[in-house]
């Protein structure tokens, strides 16, 4: 291959490497702090779509704007579920589970009723391409690697430097030793679905400007989010960084050299083989 | 300062404690004795809030405290270092400490706590970048002593803190907890090891299968079968 091809596919993985970090940051987050393996994370991420869809088209937004307004709104959302559907049933992971399976169906409906099941689209405003050394790279993708991986930093910074952030590590680790120093659960668990479903609303608003949206692209999302953090080892941020990136990867780079089936094939290969020998992931504990 | 009055803890529909009055005065270092389950952690577990009791009251300061969230009774100075230490093991030793003092905004006197806490326990000191996970088992009750002490404890429970520790290093806890104690802190300890509770303690209630059986001055208590069957398990 030539170099803007090689250089072309890792931005492509780097670009998917960054879609897959911040949608398995949130279900890391939410499976750190409220204990709950968050199944319908992929609606939520749906619906971070829908939402830069609409303030685009109906509401006349240009995409920068849609796209902050949505992740925020769909943070809110996050709150909201946290408070009315998650909080009742903390500490008991069962039903808890029960609730995340119905959301997905109410949560799909909801869209569908409203949207209709067609696929729909907008595009990037970056468009265009830059040239470093001869190579060509794509604006829309570089600025997901940048937007990505700069979320991912302040996310880091947030946890290491604020207190609410020392809360969150701190509950993850020890949830009754965290609440006997006044760390107050409810608030921090409020705090970590909304940065989740923030995070899974910017990943969205991304892919939708890449692909087509439609009321079903949650369980692919899902889907990877889940392999992500049981590959990098469940609950652990930096986890769920290097999981993302080797999946990205694999999902980016690979179909251009071989086929989009092997790639496929490779990908979970990839994580039968590496959790084989650390069947706690790659950065879980024990 | 704090009063306990007839409280029952449930689990499900499994009674746990019954009908348990205690009293804890300014400055007292007051045990609670008994064997394995007889209910000893519930009771500090209903004070904390992170149990609701089922009847009975608990006052601090003459105030209504049973129903309250845990951070609102940890902000009022009734602090707990608990059971199995309950530390963040994946943190240092300095993170740890400094989540002790996740309510306070007073900077200055945290500062000055972080210095006093280091004196009485040295150690700490020397490992403050050590994960928590990783110290000792003395070192980890030091730690999770320390952690409580950031908080500004007025008083201060105490579950089982000479578990799974070795003869001396249960001796230095005993002086830990005298010198808390010197320094006005009321100390409510739970206990099984003798020499600690004798050590450090003039008043105990004696538990048993969920209720007070006993209480009253250590020295007439240890005469007691019922004093020996809690100590012995
Ligand atoms: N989470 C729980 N669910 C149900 N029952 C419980 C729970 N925790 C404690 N119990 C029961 O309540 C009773 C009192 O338990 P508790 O932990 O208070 O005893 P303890 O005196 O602290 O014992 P130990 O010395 O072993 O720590 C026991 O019968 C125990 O089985
Ligand atoms: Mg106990």
């Amino acid at each position: 291959m030539e170099m803007t091809a090689i250089a072309q596919s890792l931005l492509n993985g780097l670009a998917i490497s960054g879609i897959y970090i911040l949608i398995a940051l949130g279900l890391t987050l939410v499976l750190s702090i409220m204990g709950i393996v968050q199944i319908s994370h992929g609606e939520i991420y749906m619906v971070g779509a829908y939402c830069v869809y609409y303030l685009i088209k109906s509401a006349g937004f240009s995409f920068i704007p849609a796209l902050i307004v949505a992740t925020l709104f769909v943070g809110c959302i996050g709150v909201f579920l946290e408070r009315v559907f998650f909080r009742p049933f903390r500490g008991d992971p069962d039903r808890a589970m029960t609730v995340s399976i119905s959301l997905i169906l109410i949560i799909q409906n909801i869209v569908l009723f409203l949207a209709g099941g067609n696929p729909k689209s907008y595009s990037s405003p970056f468009t265009g391409v830059l040239f470093i050394f001869g190579i060509v790279i794509a604006w829309k993708r570089l600025i997901i690697v940048i937007v990505g991986f700069g979320l991912l930093v302040l996310l880091f910074l947030f946890i290491r430097y604020t207190k609410t952030g020392q809360a969150m590590l701190a509950i993850s680790q020890e949830r009754e030793g965290a609440a006997l120093q006044g760390i107050n659960i409810d608030f921090v668990s409020a705090v970590a679905m909304f940065l989740g479903c923030a995070l899974a609303a910017v990943a969205a608003g991304f892919i939708g400007s890449l692909f087509s949206i439609s009321p079903t692209m949650g369980s692919f999302a899902l889907m990877k989010g889940i392999a992500v953090i049981i590959l990098g080892g469940l609950g652990s941020i930096a986890g769920a960084v290097i999981g993302g990136l080797i999946l990205g990867l694999i999902d980016g780079v690979l179909p251009a050299i071989t086929s989009t089936y092997t790639a496929g094939l490779v990908g979970f290969a990839a994580i039968i083989i590496i959790l084989l020998f650390r069947p706690q992931g790659i950065w879980g504990h024990e | 300062m704090l009063k306990l009055k007839k409280i029952s803890v449930h689990y499900g529909t499994a009674e746990a404690v019954r009908d348990i009055s205690i009293n804890v005065e300014e400055k007292d270092v007051i045990s609670v004795i008994g064997a394995n389950g007889a209910g000893k952690s519930t009771i500090l577990k209903a004070v904390s809030g992170l149990i609701p009791v089922s009847s009975g009251e608990i006052e601090f300061d003459g105030k209504r405290i049973d129903g309250l969230p845990v951070n609102k009774i940890v902000s009022l100075g009734l602090v707990q270092v608990p059971e199995g230490r309950k530390l963040f093991p994946y943190m240092n030793v300095m993170s740890n400490i400094k989540l002790g003092a996740y309510l306070r905004k007073d900077k200055a006197d945290i500062k000055s706590d972080l210095a006093k806490v280091f004196e009485l326990f040295p150690r700490l000191k020397e490992r403050r970048a050590q994960n928590a996970g990783s110290l000792s088992g003395g070192e980890q009750q030091m730690l999770a002593i320390a952690r409580a002490l950031m908080a500004k404890p007025r008083l201060l429970m105490m579950d089982e803190p000479s578990l799974g520790l070795a003869p001396i290093i249960i001796d230095n806890l005993s002086k830990a907890i005298k010198e808390i104690n010197r320094s006005g802190i009321s100390v409510l300890l739970v206990e099984q090891n003798a020499g600690l509770v004798m050590n450090v303690s003039e008043k105990c209630y004696v538990v048993e299968v969920g209720k007070v059986v006993l209480e009253g001055d250590m020295k007439d208590l240890m005469k007691n079968d019922s004093v020996k069957r809690a100590f012995l398990g």
